[in-house]
This record gives structure tokens, C-alpha cells and sequence, in this order.
């Protein structure tokens, strides 16, 4: 049965590798090999955990011992202490950031409690470079299943029946869109697997990607064979090496276990599918742009109608749906539409994943049934803010959505209620700010991004856009006029309503929302040249007051020597400090430097 | 590898690969597993104890017991007795190679002393017995 008595799953995400899970597989194999139990262990490399705060993240089964933050030298250790004597190494543990205890398991920690995985059930769990692992779990049998049982329509039917929308953003019902796809009549039909994820902060699709590549090309067949198509495409940006390398290698695998190619289980079914590299344009996330940029034209969005259902890649019907609504398919079709639509809410049913980023203790991909809220998002599983801030507010949706204040963290997350307080699902990315953050500020920052990404097509996008940014860019120098905040509104709902795509409707949602919630902040900055929260630098001061004792602190670390002793006198005779304004170049340096409990320095 | 030709293909192979994941699919639900810990700490490296797992281990495999997990414990379960004896910091207690085998839903494990190759499989089979019963 088992062929060692250990398994060790390394998490092999992108983030992981980055703060060192590579360094850790090789001094844990080494260490195995010294201390003789190298035949003992077996260690894979699976895909994100999640909790990429704390990675890189070790689980040792059957123990079940979830260690966070493992690092080369800790290898040692491990290996001599736990996996020999079964002395956990404490140190290395999860500490619970309320009762301080170490959580042996991840179902103890507050971060797993609550969570659901749906679409990232074997994310983490099973070796992605390994087809071996996903058929053990029961992989490809949802496939066999609608190759041997069901016909076209009674696929479409059960995906129908479970009410899954569309996770990239839009929510639109997927069996519809297969439907669609289906009454189409056509020789040559296509699946594609949207997969060209660019909200900052966004890594869903990827982690995915990364840890359960199978599930997807599993789903992608399920829906060629509903459809009629013989040919899926993984449109990729290729910024997402680890992720295109692992679908190769996933791709490749199924070939050669005849999960894709001809006669797929001597079942007549042909399907293929290969992996299209993108080069990064935020609008090919919007399908028709993507179908473009596939035909080897420039990235620009088509008017729709013809729907790509009707007329997508080359013109044939196409089928576009995004990777993690792909994830959700298998389990699906082998649980049933029943057991999908039991989680969730009615109109929204199953999970949704996230990427947790910003001013959060617990930064990390999470998946919970739709409806949770956003207070347990943030507060139970996010852990808070971190150094005790105050919550300010939370974007979700990327740069396509809103920001959602305080009064509205418990409202339940679904697609219909994100719209109705003027923010949106988007693909899932949600970064959280705090009372340190300008709002003005935020709105720019995704402004200039959409900027930047806007393909060019419509004038409206391209040049309303623009117009927006500058008069943000003029508030936040405190040079804004109390009219700007008039014609931002009307500007953000003229681009809203001309603009052609998703991108261009979407693009003013930052600005119009945090208008809405935040007007207090944008009305500081133009009627009183104030930034409430001390972000906009120009219009932040750093005074040094008398309680200055003239100890040099500050201007030691000053980088542009600007802070002087030429102020009136301490009670020891020493001149205080005092910081010339015009050579300021108001990179707070100096602030932490003055000891806390002299606390001379001021940002007004 | 050939290609999969058949949904019972697929099966055979299923069930062929099942014994890859088994061990993260059974441990992820501690609720329903039976845990054999086998102590061993610092005492048990030099009593022998590591003869005991390989022995408990093996048996476990060979009948295919797939929701028990065989775990190795520090000795404070056997001799946690702070008046015990100490020599050169390790406890006497005088019991040597534990094995303490949990139930699903038990708190209080069934506890053995100087577990041999032979008693391991006496053990193992007990378990056995008892789980396809609870099954029955």
C-alpha cells in the first residue's frame, strides 16, 4: 500500500520558491541521507498551500504537521528530531496570533477553519508534475463519465443544473454558454481556457494552474466534448513560467495516458489542446481582445454581438471560460450539481477564491463559499490589520472594481451584492487598506494602471482615462479645484457608458466608488490642501516641535541633510533641530529615528 | 505506459495510484482514522523502538489497513512521571518500545509495552478484527 512510512509535501508555489522552498528540498534530502531514512520519506512538491505569508510551508503525513517558515538550516532538525523521534519542532509551528498556542494542524489555525476547497481541492495536496497523483484522487473519471454515460446536452445540463457562473468576473451562467456553444452547428468548434490573469494583486489562476494543472484540461475536455470541439487553447501570459511549465508537462502526461489526442478512451472523441503564450495586455483578459490576440492580431476587443459563441477564434464558435470555473467542473460532474449548489448562495452558488493582499496579517489564496463576508475574509481568516491600524477600506475586483468601506463588511460576497454597493466579483483579487492609505491616492494607482492597459480602441477609454488621471494627479499635488470632483463623476460615467469592453465600462469604478465613500477624504485635499491620511507628499509637512532635545537622530539619517540645528534652545542650552522645508524631500526617514518617547517629529 | 482505453481501465489504474495519495487523502480526516503512535523520543532510539515501527509499519501495509496511520511520538506518553528515575537526563521508567493504538472518537488509547516483531503483528490483526467489526 504505502511505499514509505512519511510523505512530505513541500509547497512549490510561486511564492514559496521565492522565499526558499527549493534550498529546503535539498537540505531535507540531505539530511534524510544522513541520518539513513531516505527510503523512509517520500517528498512532492505540491502546489500553493495558500498561506504564503508564512511560506515556505512543510506538511509531514501521516502526522499531519503543518510547519510554517522552513528554511534550509531547519532541515536538520526536522529530520533528526521529528521525523526520527517524533519531537515536533516547536519553533517551527503555526502560533496562534491570539492565544499564542502552536496549531499542529492547519484545521486549528483560524486561517483553514473557515475555508472551503472546491476549486482548489487538490491544489496542495497532489504532485501537479505527476498524473499518477490526480488519477489516485480520482482524476479524469468525470471525463470518462461524460464520455460513457452522458450525451452533449446532458452535460450541459448538469453544469446548468449547478448554477456555476463564470469566475472571471463577469458571472455569467456557464451552461448557458456552453449551450450557446452547442446549438451552434459548426464542423470546427473551439474551447479556450482564459487564463491571462492581470489584476495586481491577483494570483488565482495561477496557483491553480501551478498545483491541480490536470483539473483544468480535464474540464477543458468535458467541454469540447459538450460542444462538439476538438481543439482547447490555454491562453497564458508568459509572465507565468512555473504555471506554463506545469501545463506542458500536465499536457503532455495526459497524451501519453490517452486523455487527450485521438479516440479519447476508445470513445471516438478527439480533443487536443496546446498553451498560447500572451505577452502580459491587462484587456486580453476581455474574451473577444484575447480571441484577437490569438488570431496573431493586436489585442483589441470586437464589438459583440456576433457573440464568440457564435463566431469566436477564426471566426468558429468558441467557448471561453476562466481557470478556476474550468477547476470547478470535474467535481461537479462526478458530485453532482446537488452537492455544488448546497454551498454557497442561491443565485451564486459553490466557492470563490481569493487573493488576500495589502494591509492584511494573513496575505495568502483562500477559498470560501460564496455569501461569506467580507468581515470574516478580513478579520478571521485574513487575521486583521496588521500593527493594530484601523481598517480603512477594501478593494475588490482589481482595477475593474470598487473600493467597500467599513459600513459594508458584512455584507455577504456574491456577484450580485459586489455590484449592488458598486464594487464587483472581478476574478477575485481583494486588497485590503488601512487608515494609512489615501484613497485619492489608491484611485490613481489603479487609474494609472488602466492607463496604461487601455488597448486604445475607443476614445472614451483612451483619452477619458487620461483626463481622469491628471486631475487626480493634480488633487493629490493639492493643486485640485473643488470643480474636479464635479467632473471626475461626470467624466467616470461617460467612459462607463461609451466605452466598447469590460475594461473601458469598468475602468472609473475606483475613482466613482471611493467618490461615493470617501468624499471627505477627496474634499480635504481640495478645500483645505490637507491628505488626511499623511500619504500625498506634497502635502505632508514634517515639523520638528520643542519637545526636540537635540539629540541628532534625525539628522543623521537624513538623506539630503536637511535637518539643521539652528532652532530656539533646550533646557541644557543645545539648539533643537529644525527641518528646512524647501530642501524636504518628505521621505519620513527621520520620523522613526525620534525615539517614542520624545516624539518631537510631526507630519501635519 | 499505454494508453487508457476504458473507463475500467482507468479504474484499475485509479486503484493502482490510490496507494500515492491514500496516506494525504486519510490524514487530512483525522476524525474517522485509527492512530497507532510508536514512541520513541530519545530512550526509544537506543531500546530498539525504530524495529518496533518498521514492524508495526509493515504490517499495517501488508493488510491494506488504509484509514490507520502508523506515527511516531516523543516517549512522554509512556513516562511522563516527573519522579521517574533519570540517568543522564532520559527517564527509566522501564518500559520500553510503547505503542499506543486510538480509535476513531476514543480518547484513551489502548497502551503496549516492548513491542516486538511478534506482538506487532498480534497487534495489527487485533486492529484489524476490531475495525472490519465497527465496519460489519
Amino acid at each position: 500500500m504505502h511505499k514509505t512510512r512519511l510523505q512530505i509535501l513541500i509547497c512549490g508555489g510561486t511564492g514559496c520558491i521565492s522565499s526558499g522552498c527549493l534550498d529546503v528540498e535539498e537540505q531535507l534530502i540531505a539530511s534524510l541521507e544522513k541520518h539513513g531514512i531516505r527510503d523512509e520519506v517520500t517528498i512532492i512538491k505540491a502546489g500553493c498551500f495558500g498561506f504564503c505569508e508564512q511560506g515556505p510551508i512543510v506538511k509531514v503525513y501521516p502526522d499531519n504537521t503543518f510547519y510554517v517558515k522552513v528554511h534550509g538550516d531547519d532541515c536538520d532538525e526536522l529530520v533528526s528530531e521529528h521525523l526520527l523521534k517524533g519531537k515536533h519542532v516547536d519553533r517551527l509551528l503555526f502560533k496562534s496570533p491570539i492565544t499564542g498556542e502552536s496549531c499542529h494542524h492547519h484545521m486549528d489555525m483560524a486561517f483553514y477553519k473557515t475555508q472551503l476547497r472546491i476549486a482548489l481541492m487538490h491544489c496542495g495536496m497532489v504532485d501537479p508534475e505527476n498524473i499518477e497523483d490526480y488519477i489516485g484522487v480520482g482524476g479524469y473519471e468525470a471525463l470518462a463519465k461524460c464520455l460513457t454515460e452522458y450525451t452533449q446536452q446532458e452535460i450541459i445540463d448538469v453544469v446548468k443544473a449547478s448554477g456555476l457562473r463564470g469566475r472571471g468576473g463577469a458571472g455569467f451562467p456557464t451552461g448557458n454558454k456552453w449551450q450557446f456553444g452547442l446549438n451552434n452547428q459548426n464542423d470546427k468548434k473551439y474551447i479556450i481556457c482564459n487564463a491571462d490573469e492581470g489584476d495586481p494583486g491577483a494570483f488565482m489562476d495561477r496557483s491553480i494552474m501551478e498545483g491541480d494543472p490536470h483539473a483544468v484540461i480535464e474540464a477543458m475536455a468535458i467541454a469540447g466534448r459538450a460542444i462538439g470541439a476538438d481543439e482547447g487553447v490555454v491562453y497564458i501570459r508568459a509572465e507565468y513560467p512555473l504555471a506554463v511549465n506545469r501545463l506542458r508537462i500536465a499536457i503532455a502526461q495526459a497524451e501519453k495516458y490517452g486523455m487527450l489526442g485521438d479516440n479519447i478512451m476508445n470513445s471516438g472523441f478527439n480533443f487536443r489542446v496546446r498553451v498560447n503564450l500572451g505577452a502580459g495586455a491587462f484587456v486580453c483578459g476581455e474574451e473577444t481582445a484575447l480571441i484577437n490576440s490569438l488570431e496573431g492580431k493586436r489585442g483589441e476587443p470586437r464589438l459583440r454581438p456576433p457573440f464568440p459563441a457564435q463566431k469566436g477564434l477564426w471566426n468558429q464558435p468558441t467557448v471561453n471560460c476562466n481557470v478556476e470555473t474550468y477547476a470547478c467542473i470535474p467535481l461537479i460532474i462526478n458530485r453532482g450539481p446537488e452537492w455544488f449548489k448546497q454551498y454557497g448562495t442561491e443565485k451564486s452558488p459553490g466557492t470563490k477564491v481569493f487573493a488576500l493582499a495589502g494591509k492584511i496579517n494573513n496575505v495568502g489564496l483562500i477559498e470560501v463559499p460564496m455569501g461569506t463576508t467580507l468581515r470574516e475574509v478580513i478579520f478571521e481568516i485574513g487575521g486583521g490589520i496588521p500593527k493594530g491600524k484601523k481598517f480603512k477600506a477594501i478593494q475588490t475586483g482589481g482595477p475593474s472594481g470598487g473600493c467597500i468601506c467599513e459600513k459594508h463588511l458584512d455584507v455577504g460576497v456574491d456577484f450580485d451584492t459586489l455590484t449592488s454597493i458598486g464594487s464587483m466579483m472581478g476574478s477575485g483579487g481583494m486588497i485590503v487598506m488601512d487608515e494609512d492609505d489615501c484613497m485619492v491616492n489608491i484611485a490613481k494607482f489603479y487609474l494609472e494602471f488602466t492607463v496604461e492597459e487601455s488597448c486604445g480602441k475607443c476614445t472614451p477609454c483612451r483619452i477619458g482615462n487620461t483626463r481622469m488621471y491628471e486631475i487626480l494627479d493634480r488633487i493629490t499635488k493639492g493643486k485640485g479645484k473643488p470643480e474636479d470632483l464635479v467632473e471626475l463623476r461626470e467624466l467616470g460615467q461617460t467612459i462607463k457608458d461609451a466605452s466598447l469592453c469590460g475594461l473601458g465600462n469598468t475602468a472609473p469604478n475606483p475613482v466613482l466608488s471611493t467618490l461615493n465613500y470617501f468624499m471627505d477624504e477627496y474634499e480635504a485635499h481640495v478645500l483645505h490642501g490637507k491628505c488626511p491620511a499623511g500619504a500625498c507628499k506634497d502635502l505632508v509637512n514634517f515639523v520638528i516641535t520643542d519637545k526636540c532635545i537635540a539629540c541628532s537622530l534625525c539628522a543623521k539619517v537624513c538623506p539630503v541633510n536637511c535637518i539643521h540645528p539652528t532652532g530656539s534652545e533646550t533646557p541644557n542650552g543645545k539648539k533643537r533641530f529644525v527641518i528646512d522645508h524647501e530642501a524636504c524631500i518628505k521621505c519620513g526617514a527621520c520620523l522613526p529615528k525620534c525615539p517614542p518617547k520624545i516624539g518631537a517629529i510631526i507630519k501635519e | 505506459m499505454a494508453k487508457v482505453n476504458s473507463r475500467e481501465e482507468l479504474k484499475a489504474l485509479r486503484e493502482k495510484y490510490r496507494d500515492n495519495v491514500v496516506m494525504r487523502l486519510v490524514s487530512d480526516d483525522q476524525k474517522t482514522r485509527t492512530e497507532i503512535y510508536v514512541a520513541i523520543g530519545n530512550c526509544g532510539m537506543e531500546s530498539g523502538a525504530r524495529d518496533t515501527l518498521k514492524a508495526i509499519f509493515d504490517e499495517v501495509n501488508a493488510a491494506r489497513l488504509e484509514k490507520v496511520s502508523v506515527i511516531v511520538s516523543d516517549c512522554s506518553k509512556g513516562c511522563d512521571d516527573a519522579d521517574a528515575p533519570k540517568v543522564d537526563g532520559l527517564f527509566l521508567c522501564g518500559h520500553d518500545r510503547m505503542v499506543d493504538v486510538y480509535f476513531p472518537g476514543e480518547e484513551q488509547p489502548l497502551r503496549y509495552k516492548d513491542v516486538d516483531a511478534a506482538k506487532a503483528k498480534e497487534i495489527v490483526s487485533g486492529i484489524a478484527v476490531r475495525l472490519e467489526a465497527a465496519h460489519a
